[in-house]
């Protein structure tokens, strides 16, 4: 089964899995599990220029199907990535995807100048869409003006293929998908987290330190499977199909509306192994059920 | 580390506590020591983390100890001999080599597992346990006769009333070679912040328990702020030295 996936701009993935940002680190943490080569791409934790130390715990707990959490966007900044977790990441043969971030336009432009400048990097996906962070982040991804002005200032500083996450936490996905298309976005992803909030009854406080955080996990699958729908009618350039997926059917849903990759994040956290084995079982599916190629499955939806 | 699958052989019961003996096929992942976990499926999405009690690489055996608190703990104590699960690791540091030191072992109520382990693994006569909790339903009849332990009740309904302090006070008072021990710890912050108020003099080390998203690195959900910034309880830890931990200079997190 042909399983490569063109994602524009010189995109190709040998396979259309790829591994969130923020659920996978810098890859590492998996080579216990299975070999990188096994994934189409892994899109790195957030980079900012600087490092940036994170929010105070706790960070993370389970709710109705799903979980919290409020990291803020912990990374060793760009300096450390590109010299010390870019090259072991270089060591397989897979894409990687540098997913960036910064608290103003000023700031992301500077961390995708300085990476402009490290070799081994296939593309970079613009965190618009943090609810963890007090500037930047969703601020920008429910903002379809300021996602325009910022995707427009970082297209003219790479070639490289950018990709934008989008936020779910918007009246109309669609508003976001095209303001990103028209700016010279190559693709989009979507959905980041939903915003949510746990209390605990006994103690009368906030499960998460601060207080509301992003909803993630298989609860949330039909939210973004309705707005990656909504998004692959409205623009052209290829989307990514982000959000409770942790089968190679929730995968093959999102394909099946048009999704030309999937990312898995939080199922990476309770089966560590998945990565490595959803490829597989997406072709094995797609022989099994007839589907000739990956690329004839990929918007097949019969409405 | 790894994914590895694990069948309840034997459980026995003491009150709210169980202690679960599996047996796995999965040998390689066995090669633990005190204070490493497994995340161990619990009806939950997330995995649980569970400190290992004992385990043999040789027969594929690994026991833990479940104390019923929530819904992944209930699931885990309510398991049946013949049931599977799912687990991910060994994941976690351990406490370093006493290099002939003698060392206490303070566990409180289900923080006892790693010094258990310990307990059965350092050399005779090098160590002395010290066993508390707030009544007997928290203290799991773990240690014979021949191993020294102390077991300290709030209420005293077992071994010494008051809390481990006390007893940690009267060991060092019978046993004077125990004065410059090394302290190893498990338990509720409150007992280790205790013991350290107590014994600011002494070397402690502490196994810390935190709420995991991964439990192997990945998430950045467990952290705990210490001297060099934000550290993951799950594989920077769970073993710290106490003097690097913030919380213990009097700022939380």
């Amino acid at each position: 089964m042909e399983m490569k996936t063109d994602l524009g701009r010189g995109l190709v993935l040998k396979n259309p899995v790829m591994l969130a940002s923020g659920t996978a680190g810098f890859g590492m943490e998996f080579t216990d599990f299975y070999s990188l080569d096994k994934l189409g791409a892994i899109v790195t934790k957030g980079v900012s220029m600087e490092p940036i130390a994170g929010n105070p715990a706790p960070r993370i707990v389970e709710a109705s199907g799903g979980m919290i959490n409020s990291i803020g966007l912990q990374n060793p900044g760009a300096r450390v990535f590109a010299d010390e977790l870019l090259p072991r990441i270089r060591e397989y043969d897979v894409a990687c995807v540098v997913n960036v971030f910064g608290h103003s336009d000023e700031a992301y432009a500077e961390v995708v100048e300085f990476l402009e400048g490290v070799e081994g990097i296939d593309g970079y996906e613009v965190n618009i869409s943090c609810p963890n962070v007090k500037h930047g982040g969703i601020q920008y991804g429910t903002n379809p003006e300021m996602t325009r002005r910022l995707v427009k200032e970082l297209r003219c500083r790479t070639n490289r293929h950018l990709m934008v996450k989008l936020s779910p936490n918007v009246t109309d996905i669609t508003e976001f998908a095209a303001a990103c298309e028209d700016a010279g976005a190559d693709s989009i992803s979507l959905v980041n987290t939903l915003l949510g909030m746990a209390v605990d009854v006994k103690t009368r406080r906030p499960e998460i330190a601060r207080i509301v955080g992003g909803y993630s996990g298989p609860s949330i699958k039909p939210v973004a499977l309705r707005m990656v729908y909504q998004a692959v009618k409205r623009v052209s350039i290829p989307v990514i199909g982000i959000g409770g997926i942790q089968s190679a059917e929730d995968a093959l849903e999102f394909l099946l509306v048009g999704a030309r990759a999937v990312q898995v994040g939080t199922a990476n956290f309770y089966d560590p192994g998945i990565g490595g084995r959803l490829a597989d079982e997406i072709g094995r599916w797609l022989n099994l059920h007839g589907a000739g190629s990956l690329d004839s499955w990929i918007g097949s939806l019969k409405v | 580390m790894k994914q590895l699958r694990l069948f309840l052989k034997d459980k026995k019961t003491w009150f709210n506590t169980a202690i679960l003996e599996f047996v796995t096929e999965g040998k390689e992942a066995l090669d633990v020591k005190a204070g490493m976990f497994f995340m161990l499926e619990a009806g939950t999405l997330l995995k649980k983390p569970i400190s290992v009690l004992d385990a043999d690489k040789k027969s594929g055996m690994v026991k833990f100890l479940v104390r019923r608190v929530g819904r992944g703990t209930a699931f885990l104590y309510d398991l049946k001999p013949g049931d599977e699960l799912n687990a991910v690791g060994p994941s976690g540091n351990t406490f370093p080599d006493p290099a002939g030191r003698p060392v206490l072992l303070v566990g409180g109520g289900s923080g006892i597992p790693p010094m258990f382990f310990l307990s059965r693994r350092l050399p005779r006569g090098s160590f002395h346990v010290v066993y508390g909790g707030r009544s007997k339903s928290d203290i799991v009849p773990l240690f014979g006769k021949s191993v020294s332990h102390r077991i300290m009740t709030d209420d005293g309904s077992l071994g010494l009333k008051g809390t481990v302090v006390k007893g940690v006070r009267k060991i060092m008072k019978d046993k004077p070679e125990f004065k410059n021990a090394l302290v190893f710890s498990c338990g509720p912050e409150a007992m280790v912040k205790a013991l350290n108020r107590a014994f600011p003099q002494m070397e402690h080390f502490t196994s810390l328990e935190r709420y995991m998203g991964c439990g192997f690195g990945v998430c950045l959900g467990c952290v705990v702020q210490t001297s060099g910034g934000f550290r993951r309880v799950c594989v920077d830890g769970p073993v710290f030295n106490t003097r690097d931990l913030e919380w213990n200079n009097g700022n939380e997190n």
